[in-house]
């Protein structure tokens, strides 16, 4: 066959390319377990000149996400698609992130309803700054229009000075929200930027979470207007959930918050995020995870008691807080943090809960105690990795005090009113093998409960 | 009585299934020339005539929405759905206090467009509101009521603003002079793949439908009526019998081209002019019925990993047992893979619009001797609407519009009961017609293709598919509800199911 410039064979063949592209492409399926843990695809992401394509997934922190239902999901949904994978194999490098609660921590609430499975995935610069997120469980070829729109917006920011890439991003980003939505976005408090493109109040991101909140109200009130009146309150809560699960509804969430905040830090703004798509705190694999089961173990061994102190949580508080404004009389508990002095906002009487205490009589016997401040990550990490028995975690009535004994066994559970010097002091006197054995014979106590919480054999450190 | 409709129903049957196994044979092979010009006149941008600037046109206007059928038939391929952007506008007048005397009242309206007013003098209450005239003199008309204009050719951002806009504000309020109130609500355009074989499925198939939907109980569809017998297979109401009318009342409407039987609207600015001939021949016509019922069937695309073949037959399973499958039902007799029962189904106050679906006219039982006269139209305060017997089977006058009935305006008179002769005792037969939740009635649309056919809802309100499902209403409502209550897994495999119901290639 000649192949002159008019040949069929010529003309056709882009078209046969393309079909045996995609037969090629579809026929290898995504594999998750193949991407690369953050770390590698961040430094790969920087060497090859390509963006960060960060999903996180709703499944168990503590397990791999590449094994979790939920990224299988996602999987299905968004990226079995011959064109994503091109898409993603030529211009990403993806990786994947388990940020769900744990089944080893209990979070007693009421939001049972509201709370779905959740994806979101991250367009991230190879530093991790955010050019724009895309939740929920969305097809193909939204996902695919999504990260098209992110890559044409970075073309357009990289022309443009470092210092005016923030501005370029904010602006591609408010160009894309409704003029009702940004109205009411900005009708309680002024955006942060002036009208003439600078920031009014610097570069913190300490409001972050509040203007995520913000954002997840004004969302949810746009969709609360289209949903038909049948929807009665507690449903429309779970259909307005389920509605932001599958994606291309909530990116106006991502627009709002990026427009205020463009080009965050991923870890700033990843659990503001997260909170706002599904009104869930996100869980993250701690830093010191490996060091705290080792410690655990070495405790064990050296037949030490243990102490966790947990420490407030941002997530918990913020939400508490709002909780006791709403309700006074039940107000939140104050708190220790490391060398802080917690304020009952309830109720303005200061009671000071500092750890570690400033009185170290407070607490006899405490020096004998293996002790460490964990958050609420840490703890989930360490319940998990080390086999310990479920611990509950209620809002407004936060766990502060874990007291097992050396093989494990949990002698003390102290939450909300509950944790006071008093009944630590308590908890650790009754560590005594002869007091310990009184109260076993005694009726199990919820709170300070000497009985194993959940139920569940515990685990020898 | 005899039905005439229900005599015919087994025959129907019969005749339906083999006609449409003739025509995926190839039976519309003798048109296929005409399909060929057909197509030519489905791409065919149309030339309007400005008067005074020497530009004769060919036929384009004087009122139109688009300049080419292909310019609202394009998502997925030719002849496939619209985008919102070029949805149609209706605009409907309605009253909120005391009704003004009638000429009064007529004035008002002729005030507001006066093509609210019929050449009758008659009033009109749902009118389309074109989006284009060939007089210039029309902007400052339209712009009463559309304040902004959508851009012809808008950017994807502009054209999710305009949906965003009408996700929020379904209807706008249009501010006029009381007591008139006036509402604007949209249509969006429909694809028309394998609308040849739906304009085939027999009547009788439809209404055995809504039988075994009343058996069953779980919904109950109506079948769409046209007058007596007639039963409705196109338009978001059900109001239109077959596809050359479709196709036809399109090419009045929309492009402003006076067809056989279809004139085009009415010039508010030249409200007496008359078009002095048609702008697309009988022939014409024919061969552009003929290629849009030459447009091929949607169809199934299953993707090709094992892994989401399994992820959609589970989907299909859901469908089915979450109740999906109630209404859109996979079949109707030899059409397959519709997802639809084409029937019409009250789907919630939320949902509806003034242009209302055909109300069913039923028998009252009371029997009046036998007259040569056909009375028809019979109303206690205008006694004026009498028509000459004609036909052996007779029906009653049609009032629809081409987008619906205006018959729950408080515009106009109540429907009247009719009198109807039985062709055998030629005894007249009372019949009333029942116009209870007309205006939220919807044909279920048809879900074949819907990957490619999105926004969705009559008027494209809903962005997505999951969007869609959380409107649903009415005899749907319980069906969405159990839909919201799977696990996200359970519904992204529905959702790919459906994303598998893809437009012919």
């Amino acid at each position: 066959m000649a192949l002159c410039p008019d040949s069929r064979w010529v003309r056709s063949w882009p078209p046969i390319a393309a079909a045996l592209l995609v037969l090629v492409t579809s026929a290898s399926a995504v594999d998750l377990s193949k991407w690369p843990g953050r770390e590698a695809a961040i430094e790969q992401a920087r060497k090859q000149g390509k963006l960060l394509l960060t999903i996180h997934v709703s499944a168990e922190f503590t397990q791999n996400a590449a094994d979790s239902r939920e990224a299988q999901v996602y999987m299905q949904a968004a990226l079995a698609d011959p064109r994503v994978e091109a898409l993603l194999a030529s211009r990403f490098v993806p990786t994947l992130r388990a940020v769900g609660e744990t089944k080893h921590l209990r979070l007693k609430r009421t939001d049972k309803a509201a709370a779905q499975d959740v994806a979101i995935a991250y367009v991230c610069l190879p530093d991790e700054r955010v050019l724009h997120f895309i939740p929920g469980f969305l097809s193909p070829a939204d996902l695919l229009a999504e990260l098209t729109w992110a890559e044409q917006c970075y073309a357009a920011m990289v022309k443009a000075p470092a210092y005016e890439q923030p501005l370029a991003m904010r602006q591609a980003h408010r160009a894309r929200i409704d003029k009702a939505d940004w109205a009411a976005f900005i009708n309680e408090r002024p955006a942060r930027w002036s009208d003439d493109g600078k920031l009014a109040e610097g570069e913190t991101t300490v409001d972050l979470p509040e203007v995520a909140a913000r954002a997840r109200s004004v969302f949810e009130s746009a969709l609360s207007a289209r949903l038909p009146a049948f929807w009665q309150r507690e449903e429309a809560a779970g259909a307005l959930a389920a509605l932001a699960a599958h994606g291309s509804l909530a990116c106006e969430l991502a627009h709002l918050i990026l427009a205020e905040y463009p080009l965050v830090q991923l870890s700033d703004v990843a659990g503001p995020a997260y909170a706002a798509t599904c009104g869930r705190r996100m869980f993250n694999s701690p830093k010191r995870r490996a060091e705290l089961a080792a410690w655990w173990a070495l405790s064990g061994k050296a037949g030490r008691s243990t102490l966790l102190v947990v420490a407030d949580d941002d997530f918990y508080e913020v939400t508490s807080r709002d909780a006791a404004a709403r309700n006074p009389s039940s107000g939140p508990q104050p708190v220790p943090r490391s060398g802080r002095v917690a304020r009952n906002v309830a109720t303005t009487s200061e009671r000071v809960l500092e750890w570690p205490p400033a009185e170290l009589r407070d607490l006899p016997g405490v020096s004998r105690l293996a002790v460490q401040v964990v958050t609420l990550d840490e703890l989930a990490a360490l319940l998990a990795d080390s086999g310990l028995p479920e611990a509950n975690y209620t809002r407004g009535q936060p766990l502060r005090y874990l007291l097992h004994d050396a093989h494990g066994f949990r002698l003390a559970e102290l939450s909300g009113d509950e944790a006071t010097t008093a009944r630590l002091a308590e908890a650790i006197r009754n560590m005594d093998p002869g007091a310990r054995a009184g109260q076993l014979l005694a009726k199990p106590v919820k709170n300070g409960a000497t009985t194993p919480a959940g139920g569940k054999k515990n685990a020898k450190p | 009585m005899r039905n005439p409709s229900l005599n015919v129903r087994g025959a129907g049957l019969l005749f339906g299934g083999l006609t449409l196994m003739l025509a995926q044979l190839g039976w519309a092979a003798g048109e296929a020339g005409n399909a060929v010009e057909g197509k030519q006149l489905f791409e065919k941008k149309f030339a309007a005539a400005i008067p005074g600037a020497g530009e004769v046109g060919d036929g384009l206007g004087p009122l139109f929405n688009h300049v080419s059928c292909a310019a609202c038939h394009l998502q997925g391929g030719l002849g496939g759905g619209g985008p919102v952007d070029v949805n149609v506008v209706i605009l409907s007048a309605g009253l909120r206090g005391s009704r003004p005397e009638k000429k009064k009242l007529v004035e008002m309206l002729r005030e507001l467009h006066p093509s609210l007013i019929s050449a009758e003098g008659e009033i009109s209450p749902n009118i389309v509101l074109h989006r284009f005239s060939s007089d210039w003199r029309y902007r400052e008309l339209h712009s009463r009521f559309i304040p902004q204009d959508i851009p012809l050719t808008p950017s994807e951002q502009e054209r999710h603003s305009v949906q965003q806009t009408l996700a929020r504000a379904a209807q706008q309020n249009v501010n006029v002079p009381a007591p008139l109130v006036m509402v604007t609500s949209q249509r969006n355009s429909t694809a028309l793949f394998g609308a040849g074989q739906i304009d085939l499925v027999p009547d009788a198939m439809l209404h055995a439908l809504a039988a075994q939907q009343a058996r069953q109980g779980e919904v109950s569809g109506r079948v769409p009526p046209i007058g007596l017998e007639g039963v409705g297979r196109f338009g978001w109401r059900g109001q239109i019998e077959h596809l050359h009318d479709f196709v036809l009342g399109a090419c009045a409407v929309e492009l402003g081209l006076q067809v056989p039987g279809h004139n085009q609207p009415r010039d508010p600015q030249r409200p007496n002019y008359v078009p002095a001939s048609l702008d697309l021949t009988a022939g014409q016509c024919a061969s552009l019925t003929a290629y849009v019922s030459s447009l091929p069937a949607p169809r199934l695309v299953l993707p090709s990993s094992s892994e989401r073949k399994q992820t959609v037959g589970r989907g299909r399973e859901l469908f089915a047992s979450v109740g999906c499958a109630a209404c859109h039902v996979e079949r109707i007799g030899p059409v397959q893979g519709i997802y639809s029962d084409l029937l019409l189904h009250e789907m919630g106050e939320a949902l509806a619009d003034p242009v209302g679906a055909e109300a069913t006219l039923v028998a009252t039982g009371k029997r009046l001797p036998p007259s040569d006269e056909l009375v028809l139209g019979v109303n206690p305060k205008e006694e004026n609407v009498r028509q000459q017997l004609t036909s052996v089977t007779p029906r009653p006058p049609r009032t629809r519009e081409y987008y619906g009935n205006s018959q729950s305006s408080p515009l106009v008179a109540a429907p009247a009961n009719v009198l109807i002769v039985d062709p055998e005792s030629r005894e007249r037969v009372e019949f009333k017609p029942v116009v209870s939740q007309t205006d939220a009635e919807w044909r279920t649309p048809p879900l074949w293709g819907v990957a490619d056919s999105a926004p969705y809802l009559h008027d494209g309100r809903a962005a997505s598919v999951v969007e869609a499902i959380a409107l649903h209403g009415g005899e749907a409502e319980a069906c969405t509800k159990r839909f919201f209550a799977l696990t996200v897994a359970d519904r992204v495999a529905v959702l790919e199911f459906l994303s598998c119901l893809k437009a012919p290639q």
